[in-house]
């Protein structure tokens, strides 16, 4: 009992003790290990263990901190290190501290560093020799210059590096039937040298593709063989090159998991030649759509600003449900957007294949949100990465149900994407394709689908041939059958579309109607007035507001007119006879313009209209216009601008009038025809970067420093004056993109042939942009000066490259020969002599 | 007597004419010892043919027998400093030669070469013709075609 009572106690006590008396938490004493070479550079991935306790690896700095929680002063212990991975080895440490007596309000007592020296005993480097894809046995091997071995079967070496974990070196491989290969490279421990030699010879190429949605995508690892013989496997930009054939050879591209035949193609003789082939996947391929936040058509609109990001979130919501699309990030998108300077409506009327966003989305999708009459209206845009619109459609429904207005317009996608798919068996009047409803692809039985060739066209583009077209009979997931006319040749590989119903509908009446809008008595025709029959896109409206739309007869068609800027308008109409005309007046928002300029008695012209002369009041649709002030008399300077009137009324008038400058590109105009070619010189010299017309004028100064005063270098100086300024450099005023010929063409004249070939490649990619009055002679000099400037260059350079690349140049400069031209005498001069350089080269290539 | 003047004279043409046909070649090595070779000058003009100052150095000038076969056919020599050239010994037969000078029009001709036989083939190499195009115009803003200003196809590919 007594005993029991004392226990209890003593449990007490204790408790009460260590309540009590929890003494404070032990100083923390940190091991600060070093791991480093003989010479003192620091080794990362040392694996470090206390008294046979993992506790990690050293950083890339060589260090690691391992925290001690209060060890007993005087405790012994043992730190080992040692790093072992493939490759790399180095002989295992161990060294013995003594935890010293500390003092937690001394820092420096805490820090217990150890210095461990570590030497490789081994560090290989792999150097891997392969040739389109496989390995090249026997290849002799140097390094600065000495000769260390040979590679094995599998096409390695492997070079010792101990004691050193790296080093610099250059890398010389050779081996008969190759070009030989030389590279400055980093040799590391565990790591691998990719060299990949060339065929020698090997100058003709063969370029594998997939299409999708008409653009081109490379398709990398695909077997090729020529005339029977493997030629190798295509690299990551889907090319591999082969050796010239004397005569024209076949071509035969495989890949597994693709097209059950090989894809076939021919290959020219003669060096320098080049072959593309199609080759088709065995899945139908899905989309990656980057969906555009939503705009509002009613500018200050507050109850549509609110709606935008449920619209948004719900389309999203809606659209990526389904899993033929796959989302592009939006910030992915809005990066991509920035980086390529493109805005939304350079995106949909022209597309972005080539820009940031090129390899990241096949398909955008944009919508306008806009209300009729109390009504919500959605437009929706799926636009192709070339452009092209692939699927338009609208909506229209209650503001409170944003959900199923979204859920619907989705389900309409659905119903008009143009679903690709390939051509897996073909038999006469018989189809098997790739193309199933998968991943809620629209294809039903019944429905239709087109049949394509798939061919390189002209430039880098895709051409299209339709061979016929089939009614689906079964679908499967990933399969379906169609049928097809007996006469239809279609071919594996070839590429099936599903054709949307509404496109297939009869549509047996055509209705033209004329938009207009504003105030009755005051409206005017409106273009640009996107139509939607039965909620499907069926085009724009002409400057003059009118747009022919083929409807089926006898039955009610809803119409929806949508226009940036203004409300939308719905129109429900049956069509009686087979053609008919309508009118059609919309809604606008007006703005009260009054506008003045410095001279006054300007004319005024918005959108190309004419509206009277400075100073002026009118009444003009909210939104963009472009806005021209053109001075009746004298040298002045028209203005010419894109405004945006956004509130009731725009002033223009007093402290905002227009002032107009003098118009320097005139007079100097004038100068140069009087013969007076210093007058035109000071005077366009005089032009300031604050001058409106500043790129214009030094632009047109070099022309004359380099063609009347024949002075290249004065004219290049101007030249780099005019793209200096970024939006001429990075092409956002494209006007200029023609500044980049005239560059390389100066630079060209001054034997700068790097230089020329760089600003002319800049050129050629953009001649898009070329003046359109002479963007064939732009195109032409543009491919002359690049060729020639190739050549030259090979000329003091005579390497393997330049000469390659120099034919190829030719090659595009031959390849471009346009009707306009045909009859231009400095074009044909430029052309047979062209020939002969081009002989020059094709002697060169022949292996002089 | 009268006879036997008469053979010996006919002996006599008769040698001629062996001397003329067959034996040339017994003879002529003898007479005037001479390899069959190419040779001559090459002079350089500019893109409209009028001769320039310069002498080219290293024209490659290539003799291509177009009656050997094809692996012995071809043999090339470079001219020297004043522009002069000479084959080597050559084999006879019908060649074409050719000049060849970087930045030059090709030029070739076709030369019968008999046995011994020298013959000077002078070439003029005319530079490749290059235009002379003019600085071209920036465009007028709204100058640019552009896609979008075209109609845009309808839905579907």
């Amino acid at each position: 009992m007594k005993k029991a009572s004392l226990g209890i106690v003593g449990i007490v006590l204790l408790l009460a003790g260590l309540v009590a008396c929890t003494p404070p938490p032990p100083p923390t004493v940190t091991l600060e290990v070093t791991a480093s070479q003989p010479d003192g550079a620091p080794i990362s991935g040392v694996a470090v263990s206390v008294n046979g306790e993992a506790k990690g690896e050293t950083k890339d700095d060589g260090k690691l901190n391992v925290p001690l929680a209060g060890p007993e002063p005087g405790t012994d212990l043992t730190v080992k290190a040692s790093l072992e991975r493939p490759g790399v080895k180095f002989t295992p440490v161990e060294q013995q501290v003594v935890v010293r007596r500390y003092d937690a309000t001394k820092p420096e007592t805490l820090r217990l560093p150890v210095a461990l020296t570590m030497t490789a005993v081994e560090a290989v480097s792999e150097i891997a020799v392969e040739s389109a894809g496989m390995p090249v046995a026997g290849a002799e091997i140097k390094l600065d210059g000495k000769k260390v071995g040979v590679s094995d079967a599998a096409g390695l070496y492997k070079v010792q590096l101990a004691p050193a974990l790296s080093r610099q070196a250059k890398v010389a491989v050779s081996v008969k039937g190759y070009e030989d290969y030389t590279e400055d490279a980093t040799l590391a421990g565990g790591s691998r040298v990719t060299v990949s030699l060339a065929k020698r010879g090997a100058n003709a190429v063969v370029r594998v593709v997939q299409e999708k949605l008409g653009r081109w995508a490379a398709v990398d690892g695909a077997e090729v063989t020529v005339d029977g013989q493997r030629a190798g496997k295509t690299d990551a930009s889907g090319a591999v090159k082969v050796v010239a054939p004397s005569k024209d050879a076949k071509v035969e591209v495989r890949k597994a998991g693709w097209q059950p035949e090989p894809a076939k193609a021919r290959l020219a003789a003669g060096s320098a030649s080049e072959v593309t082939v199609v080759l088709s996947p065995s899945s139908a391929p899905t989309y990656r759509i980057a969906v555009l936040p939503p705009t509002s058509s009613i500018i200050g609109d507050k109850e549509l600003d609110d709606l935008l990001p449920e619209v948004e979130e719900r389309l999203t919501d809606f659209l990526f449900a389904h899993s033929v699309f796959e989302r592009v990030d939006p910030e992915a998108l809005q990066k991509a957007m920035k980086a390529s300077k493109l805005t939304t409506k350079k995106m949909l009327d022209s597309g972005w294949d080539g820009t940031a966003l090129g390899p990241v989305a096949d398909a955008v999708v944009a919508t306008i949100v806009s209300k009729s009459e109390g009504d919500l209206v959605l437009s929706i845009r799926a636009v192709s990465v070339k452009g092209k619109t692939i699927a338009g459609l609208a909506e229209a429904g209650k503001a409170t149900k944003v959900r199923l207005i979204c859920e619907q317009a989705t389900d309409k996608i659905l119903e008009a994407f143009p679903f690709e798919g390939h051509v897996l068996e073909a038999q006469p009047g018989r189809l098997v394709t790739t193309l199933g409803k998968a991943g809620d692809r629209g294809v039903k039985r019944g429905g239709s689908m087109a049949v394509y060739r798939v061919a390189p066209g002209k430039g880098k583009g895709v051409s299209l041939t339709e061979v016929g077209q089939g009614k689906v009979k079964g679908v499967e997931d990933t399969r379906s059958e169609i049928e097809v006319a007996q006469t239809v040749k279609a071919q594996v590989g070839d590429k099936v579309s599903w054709v949307p119903p509404q496109t297939a509908a009869t549509m047996d009446g055509l209705v033209t109607f004329t938009v207009k809008a504003g105030k009755e008595g005051t409206e005017r025709a409106m273009g640009d007035v996107t139509v939607y029959r039965n909620g499907v896109w069926v085009g724009s409206t002409s400057p003059t507001g009118e747009i022919k739309v083929p409807v089926p007869t006898g039955q009610k068609v809803s119409f929806i007119f949508v226009r940036g800027g203004i409300p939308a308008h719905v129109e429900q109409l049956k069509i009686e006879r087979g053609t008919d005309r309508l009118s059609v007046l919309m809604p606008a928002a007006m703005t009260r313009l009054k506008l003045d300029s410095e001279p006054s008695g300007a004319k005024v012209v918005v959108d190309g209209e004419d509206m009277g002369v400075t100073p002026l009041e009118t009444d003009i649709f909210m939104g963009f216009h472009r806005v021209r002030v053109e001075p009746v008399a004298g040298d002045w300077r028209a203005f010419d601008k894109v405004l945006e009137f956004v509130s009731l009324e725009e002033n223009l008038t007093g402290d905002k009038k227009i002032v107009l400058t003098k118009d320097v590109m005139k007079e100097s105009e004038i100068r140069l025809a009087r013969g007076d070619v210093d007058g035109a010189i000071s005077i366009l010299e005089a032009v300031q970067k604050d001058h409106p017309d500043f790129s214009q004028a030094h632009h047109r100064l070099a022309g004359i420093y380099l063609d009347e005063k024949k002075d290249a270098d004065r004219a290049i100086q101007e030249f780099e004056t005019v793209l200096s300024l970024p939006e001429n450099r990075e092409l956002v005023n494209k006007r200029f993109a023609v500044t980049f010929l005239n560059l390389g063409r100066a630079y060209y004249l001054q034997k700068g042939y790097d230089k020329a070939i760089a600003d002319l490649t800049i050129a050629r990619d953009n001649k898009r942009f070329f003046p359109r009055e002479n963007h064939d002679r732009a195109t032409h000099d543009t491919l002359y000066y690049l060729a020639l400037s190739s050549h030259k260059l090979y000329y003091a350079q005579r390497s393997e490259r330049v000469l390659q690349e120099t034919a190829a140049r030719w090659k595009d400069y031959f390849d471009f020969f346009p009707e306009s031209l045909k009859e231009d005498e400095e074009v044909k001069t430029a052309r047979s002599g062209s020939e002969h350089f081009y002989e020059e080269i094709k002697r060169k290539l022949g292996g002089e | 007597m009268s006879s036997k003047r008469q053979q010996t004279l006919g002996v006599l043409v008769l040698a001629a004419a062996a001397a003329g046909s067959t034996g040339c070649s017994v003879l002529r090595p003898i007479l005037f010892w001479q390899p069959a070779t190419i040779r001559g000058k090459v002079t350089l003009a500019d893109e409209k043919g009028t001769p320039v100052a310069t002498s080219p150095e290293a024209v490659t000038v290539n003799f291509i027998n177009t009656t050997a076969k094809i692996e012995e056919s071809v043999v090339s020599v470079n001219t020297d400093a004043l522009g002069k050239y000479q084959s080597p010994k050559l084999t006879p037969g019908l060649y074409k030669v050719e000049a060849f000078l970087p930045g030059h029009v090709i030029e070739t001709q076709n030369v019968k070469l008999r046995s011994h036989e020298k013959k000077g083939t002078p070439f003029t190499l005319k530079k490749i013709r290059e235009t002379r195009s003019k600085t071209l115009r920036e465009s007028d803003d709204d100058n640019i075609p552009n896609p979008g200003d075209v109609q845009i196809a309808p839905p579907g590919l």
